[in-house]
Parts: structure tokens; C-alpha cells; sequence
């Protein structure tokens, strides 16, 4: 074993060692995201107050909840990209405020149908419905699947209270009375209304531009 | 989203202490002293069981 | 006094065993879900059978059921023979076997009833993966304390693969599934828009770095010298693509979101360490490709060698493909089409597949305590529906997605677009059958693989096995590990 070589003798130490191997190998591997993550965290801790955007109301929370249980961002993006083809087909490309509300991110990583995060509008609530419940009977061709047992269930309201409570834990500004009104707010209200509710705010609800004048108006 | 330039010299600066590491790493395994002892651990997973049997 | 040990093999068999069930069941949902993007009729409206509540039992199937019983086990035999030692607490070993398997079927039956965090290769609720921790840090410690009490002084390349895949994989796991409970089936992440979605990329791409590919890296440097029957082809070439593996994987998480609201130098950074990721990779691909130089003889008789050697061509394929996705203009085509669907599929049925069959292969009979595999025959046509099977579903992933990419991005002389969405859908859709068949050919190739090592472990089945004696003596009762033994 060749151990004279002063050098050497600290990188054997690394090879023989479990331990000092482990530790190493975890500095290594911190490093990179540390450095990337950091500062974005810094830096979207200093975005929000700039921000003229609401968390979402009772309904579209349950809606957006809903979407996420059901996977619906294993097929569509919300995320239209700084690029012409994209901007030119789903609208003006979406920036980093838009989605501060949403735990976990919308973003996507695949369209086996299109980008939604200008959805809100485009189409309308009649049109919605019937998609959810049978997309082949608007759109002959999709291969989505159909959602018909949405318009079974009704949302839950002391839930979405709790889901606005633990919100509220993490920074999203509800007021009491929205917390207090949630029940009211989505009393009778199906599961589809509420995707529909969200989809329809998609673009619109939490679009800065939207949300300015209404902060202006006090 | 604004970033202070204070996270761009940081990337910058732990990137070429990890170059130079690594570059410090291929001299320190490519010395030729090295290359018996080597030799003789490549061959660690042909020497577990059979020898014994 | 010298005192001879065994190697423990009883947990290796379990997660053998382990494996071969969930790949079954794993590559069998993917099947299923390819089937209802090709034919919708498949969902048959039943919420726990519709693609968007399946998708993740397929991810999560092949990924950390089949993968990380396979894993788990290579990695327990790995290091009790490249350390001439048993196995630190056995008990503790036997928990990690059981809690992996009560994590993969929670899993497995809450996501499809929409319980589910929806972080995407991270959707087990967080009661899962609170479970996911205490068995990971489990196994750390068993393969560590493993490592401590090794008999060969050097620790071997492919223990170190293994040490980063456990240490990243924990690090990954517990930092991006930091959530809030509302009730036991839901909470909400720590994170949210796009911190989020730096942290899941962070987290997605990692876990393909040091999940998919560290991990399996383990288990080449043991099993391709082992089945090649000669020495690595450079130790030293394997330190230094560990140390940059390492190091520069953990940077290029950000090209998973490139042209999107995330910083641009962060894509920037992305992109550049993506393209140096190359080297590393190539390097390994290099190192396990030319350990067969002089035993290429082999890969006629031996069917585990063909796969261990495919599987690096395709490592270094989608390695290649992968830097080459990062560059921002190809992103721009390729990034939510098919075409990330065809690199992660040769990446995971071309790659992690196929170095886990051979090394299944490699290790199943020794494990079992048979001289070789029950069937010769079954092996060689294992082989071919399985590479059968990963071409025709990458060909077809990767002529649908630049279909897509090009047909959504083609504008009319005025400037308007050519085509609307659903005629991208019309012109893949027979692609997507194609992909479907390319499923079924793995699906089956698995099958008989499972029905091999059945017929393999009948005889372990009806006797206690011999155990495989640790070939060096017992240490001295005060001795520091003991020096190399006399080799080659």
C-alpha cells in the first residue's frame, strides 16, 4: 500500500472512511441547490407585497384543490413560456406573481392537452360543464378522460375552512371573515362548479392587471 | 423577479473553487504512484466468494 | 481464532422477490394508462382507474417499488462482498425490507383515491412520507454501520454510488415534501408557485440523478466487472466521475423549466452545467462499456452481459439526449411534448431496466444458492421482447414529440398559427398505440423473467440454503480493519 506520499494521505482518508465520505459527498451535493434555491427563496419572499393579487375565494380553493387531487397538471400546463408560437396561441406569457397562491405549483411538465393558464373565459361555464363530465361530446376527438363524478359530490365547507385556516399558516393573507364566510360560500356547490369556478379564474382572478384597480379604489 | 448580483458572484465563485477541486482530484488519482494499488481494487468485485468455495 | 461468517442473503432474496412483483405490477399499470391515452374508453369513468389518479402508481411503481426493491437489495449484497463482511443489523435490514414494502402498497392504493400531494414523482401524501423517512434513514444506517465494519480497508467505487444515492435521495426527500397538514389526507407544501417549482425540479431532477442514476451506477461497477469477469476498466477514472457526477448534477434541476417565470440566470446556470454533465456521464458509460473489452466473447452466451451493455449504450444515449434537451432552442421544440416522454423512457426501461435485469440476473442465482438462472432460454427471450419493447415505444415517443413541438410552433405566412391543438393529438395518436405495444413487449419480456426466477428459487423454496461463507477470518478482537487481502 502506497501511504508515503504526503498528498496522497488526505484523499485515502476520504476513501477509507465511511464517514468522512458521507459528509463530503453531502457538502457536494448541497452545494448546487443551495445555490440555486437561496435565492430564489430570498427572492420571492420580496415579490409578494408588490403584489395586487387575492388568494383564492372559498370555491375556486376548492376547485383548484380538487383539480390537484385529480392530477389534471399530469396533462395540461400553466404555464405559457416567453416564446411567439406560445404567446401567439395561449396569450401573454405567465410570470412568477401569477402563481404565488398555488401549493403546489401548476407549472406542469407536459401537454397532452393544452396550456390552461389563460383558460378563464375563453370558453363558457355551460361549455366547462359538459367538457368535465364528457369531453368527447364538445371535443370528438380528445382522448381526455371523463370527469362525471364531480357533479356527484359536493364540496365539503368546514374542510375548505380548515384547508383556508392552514393556509392562513403559511402566509396567504385571509382574513377572518373569509375563513368565517367559506362555509356559506360554497354551501350547495358541487365539485364541478368548483373546477369550473377555478378554470374560469384562470388568467383572470390572478392576473395583477385584474387585481390592481380594485386595490386602487380605497 | 429581481436577484441582488450578490447571488451571480456567489454561483460564480463556487463554481471555480468546485473546477479547481476537481481538477485537483484528476491529478491526484492520475499520479502514477497510484496505479498498483488501483489495479488491485478494480478487481474487488472478483474476489468475494468463489475463492473461499 | 479464526471464526468463519456468512454472507446475509435473506434480505437480498426478499427484495429480489420484492422487485420482480412490483415491476410486474408497475410496468403493468403503465401499460393500462398508454392504453387509455391511445383509447379513452380504457378510464371506463371509474375515478381510481382514470388516467390522471394512475399515472402516479405507475411512476411510483417503476420507480421507487421496482427500483428501489431492486436498490435496496443489490446494494445490501454489494456491500457485505465488496467488504469480505455480514451485514450490520440484521433486524433493522428486515424492517427497511418491510417498511419499503408497506410504503410502496399506502402508496400504491391512496394516490388513485386522489390522496395525494400531487408534487410529481413525490405524490404520496405526507403521512407516506414521514414513513419514507424513518425507512430511509434506516437503511443509511444499516448500510453504513455495514461500511464500519468491513474487512478490505479501501471502501469500493460502487459503495460510494450507493452512500450518495442514500445520503441525496434522503436530502431530496425531506426538503421537498416540507408540508402542513389540514387532515390526514391532505396538506399543503411549505412552498409555493415558483419556489415551488424550483424545489420540485431541484427535487424531480435529483431524484433522476441520484435515484436513477447514482444508484444504479452502484450497482454496474459491481455487477458489469462481475459479469465481464475482468477488473473495472479504470478505478481511477470512476473516482473522478464520482466526485463530478456528484457535484455537477445537483445545478441542472433548472432545465426542467426553461423559458418559464424562473430567473433567467438560473436557467442560464441550468443549461451550462447541464452540457458539462456529459462528461461525467459519458465517462461512466465509457468505464462499464470498456470493462467488456477482451470479454465481448461473453455477450454471445451470456444474456445478463447483453443487458448490462445495452443498458450503458442507452445510458449514454439519453445522457447525451438529456444535455442536448437542456440546450434552451431544442427545449424549446421538445419541453412539454412527447419527446421528454421518450428520454425519460430510455433513460428508465433502457437504462435502469436493463443494468437491473442483468444484475438480477448476475445475483439471483448466487443469492439463491443455484448455479445458474433455471432457464437459459427464458433469459435470451427476456432479452430481445425487452429491447423490442424499449425501441418501439422510444421511436414512437420521439416522432410524436417533435411532431407536436413542430406542428405548435408552425405559423402561416400572416403570422397566425397553422394548426390547433387537438390536430397535434390527431397526427400522434396512432404513435401512441405503437407506444402501448412497445409497453406490452416489456411487460412480458417481465413476466418471463418472473416466472424464471420462480422455477430459479425452487430449490430455496423447499431448503434451507447453504450459506455463503465470508471467505476471509475473523478479525482480531482490537485490530483496525484488516489490511487487503493478497489479490490477483
Amino acid at each position: 500500500m502506497a501511504g508515503g506520499y504526503r498528498g496522497y494521505k488526505y484523499f485515502e482518508a476520504i476513501e477509507k472512511h465511511a464517514g468522512l465520505l458521507g459528509i463530503l459527498t453531502a457538502i457536494m451535493v448541497s452545494i448546487g441547490g443551495l445555490a440555486e434555491i437561496t435565492p430564489i427563496f430570498m427572492a420571492a419572499h420580496e415579490v409578494k407585497p408588490a403584489l395586487g393579487v387575492k388568494p383564492y375565494d372559498a370555491l375556486r380553493l376548492a376547485g383548484k384543490d380538487i383539480y390537484v387531487r385529480e392530477g389534471c397538471y399530469l396533462c395540461h400546463s400553466q404555464m405559457i413560456r416567453a416564446l411567439r408560437a406560445e404567446t401567439e396561441r395561449y396569450g401573454p406569457f405567465s410570470t412568477a406573481e401569477e402563481s404565488v397562491y398555488d401549493r403546489p405549483h401548476q407549472w406542469g411538465s407536459k401537454r397532452t392537452g393544452p396550456d390552461l393558464a389563460r383558460v378563464g373565459g375563453k370558453y363558457s361555464d355551460e361549455w366547462q360543464r359538459q367538457h368535465l363530465r364528457d369531453p368527447r361530446s364538445v371535443v370528438p376527438e380528445s382522448n381526455m378522460p371523463s370527469y362525471p363524478w364531480l357533479a356527484q359530490a359536493l364540496v365539503d365547507g368546514d374542510d375548505i375552512a380548515a384547508r383556508m385556516r392552514t393556509l392562513r399558516f403559511l402566509g396567504d393573507p385571509y382574513t377572518d371573515a373569509d375563513i368565517a364566510g367559506a362555509k356559506a360560500a360554497v354551501s350547495g356547490q358541487t365539485e364541478l362548479d368548483a373546477v369550473v369556478a377555478y378554470l374560469q379564474g384562470l388568467g383572470i382572478a390572478n392576473e395583477p392587471a385584474n387585481a390592481k384597480p380594485q386595490q386602487a379604489a380605497p | 423577479m429581481m436577484l441582488s448580483p450578490f447571488w451571480g458572484n456567489l454561483a460564480g465563485v463556487v463554481t471555480v473553487v468546485t473546477m479547481l477541486s476537481f481538477i485537483g482530484i484528476w491529478i491526484w488519482v492520475w499520479n502514477g504512484r497510484h496505479k498498483q494499488k488501483y489495479d488491485a481494487l478494480a478487481r474487488i468485485p472478483m474476489d468475494d466468494e468463489e475463492q473461499s468455495q | 481464532m479464526p471464526k468463519t461468517e456468512t454472507y446475509n442473503d435473506q434480505v437480498v432474496r426478499l427484495f429480489l422477490l420484492a422487485a420482480a412483483v412490483w415491476g410486474i405490477i408497475g410496468m403493468s399499470v403503465g401499460v393500462w394508462i398508454a392504453a387509455e391515452l391511445a383509447w379513452p374508453f380504457w378510464n371506463f369513468d371509474v375515478p381510481f382507474l382514470t388516467f390522471s389518479r394512475l399515472r402516479p402508481d405507475h411512476t411510483f411503481g417503476v420507480i421507487f417499488a421496482f427500483g428501489g426493491s431492486a436498490l435496496m437489495g443489490t446494494c445490501y449484497y454489494v456491500v457485505q462482498r465488496t467488504g469480505h463482511t455480514r451485514l450490520a443489523f440484521p433486524r433493522v435490514a428486515n424492517f427497511t425490507f418491510w417498511g419499503w414494502q408497506l410504503i410502496c402498497v399506502l402508496a400504491m392504493l391512496t394516490m388513485p383515491l386522489g390522496i395525494t400531494q400531487s408534487k410529481e414523482y413525490a405524490e404520496p401524501e405526507w403521512f407516506i412520507d414521514i414513513l419514507i423517512a424513518v425507512v430511509w434513514v434506516s437503511f443509511g444506517f444499516v448500510f453504513f454501520a455495514t461500511l464500519a465494519r468491513r474487512r478490505i480497508r479501501h471502501i469500493y467505487v460502487a459503495n460510494w454510488y450507493y452512500g450518495a444515492f442514500i445520503i441525496a435521495v434522503g436530502l431530496l426527500h425531506i426538503v421537498n415534501n416540507l408540508a402542513v397538514p389540514v387532515s390526514l389526507t391532505k396538506s399543503y407544501p411549505i412552498y409555493s408557485g415558483v419556489v415551488d417549482a424550483m424545489v420540485q425540479w431541484w427535487y424531480g431532477h435529483n431524484a433522476v440523478a441520484f435515484f436513477l442514476t447514482a444508484g444504479f451506477l452502484g450497482m454496474m461497477y459491481y455487477f458489469v466487472p462481475r459479469q465481464a469477469q475482468q477488473p473495472l476498466w479504470s478505478y481511477r477514472f470512476s473516482i473522478v466521475n464520482f466526485w463530478a457526477l456528484i457535484s455537477v448534477y445537483m445545478w441542472a434541476g433548472s432545465h426542467h423549466l426553461m423559458y418559464t417565470a424562473l430567473p433567467d440566470w438560473v436557467q442560464s446556470v441550468g443549461m451550462a452545467f447541464s452540457l458539462i454533465l456529459l462528461m461525467p456521464s459519458w465517462g461512466s458509460a465509457a468505464n462499464g462499456l470498456l470493462t467488456f473489452n477482451g470479454s465481448w466473447h461473453r455477450l454471445k452466451t451470456d444474456p445478463a452481459a447483453k443487458f448490462m451493455v445495452i443498458a450503458l449504450v442507452f445510458y449514454a444515449a439519453s445522457t447525451f439526449e438529456g444535455s442536448m434537451m437542456a440546450i434552451k432552442t431544442v427545449n424549446s421544440l421538445s419541453h412539454y411534448t412527447d419527446w421528454t416522454v421518450a428520454h425519460v423512457h430510455s433513460g428508465s426501461i433502457g437504462w435502469v431496466a436493463m443494468i437491473t435485469i442483468g444484475s438480477l440476473y448476475a445475483m439471483a442465482p448466487r443469492a439463491l444458492g443455484r448455479p445458474a438462472m433455471h432457464s437459459h432460454a427464458a433469459m435470451e427471450w427476456h432479452f430481445w421482447l425487452h429491447t423490442t419493447g424499449v425501441l418501439l415505444y422510444v421511436l414512437a415517443m420521439w416522432v410524436a414529440g417533435v411532431t407536436e413541438g413542430l406542428m405548435w410552433r408552425e405559423t402561416n405566412p400572416d403570422g397566425s398559427l397553422t394548426y390547433a391543438f387537438i390536430d397535434s393529438l390527431l397526427a400522434i395518436k396512432p404513435l401512441y398505440a405503437v407506444r402501448w405495444l412497445g409497453g406490452m413487449f416489456v411487460l412480458a419480456g417481465m413476466v418471463v423473467m418472473a416466472w424464471n426466477l420462480w422455477h430459479t428459487a425452487a430449490h430455496a423454496r423447499a431448503k434451507l440454503i447453504t450459506p455463503i461463507p465470508v471467505p476471509i477470518p475473523e478479525p482480531e478482537a482490537a485490530q483496525v480493519p484488516a489490511p487487503l487481502p493478497a489479490m490477483g
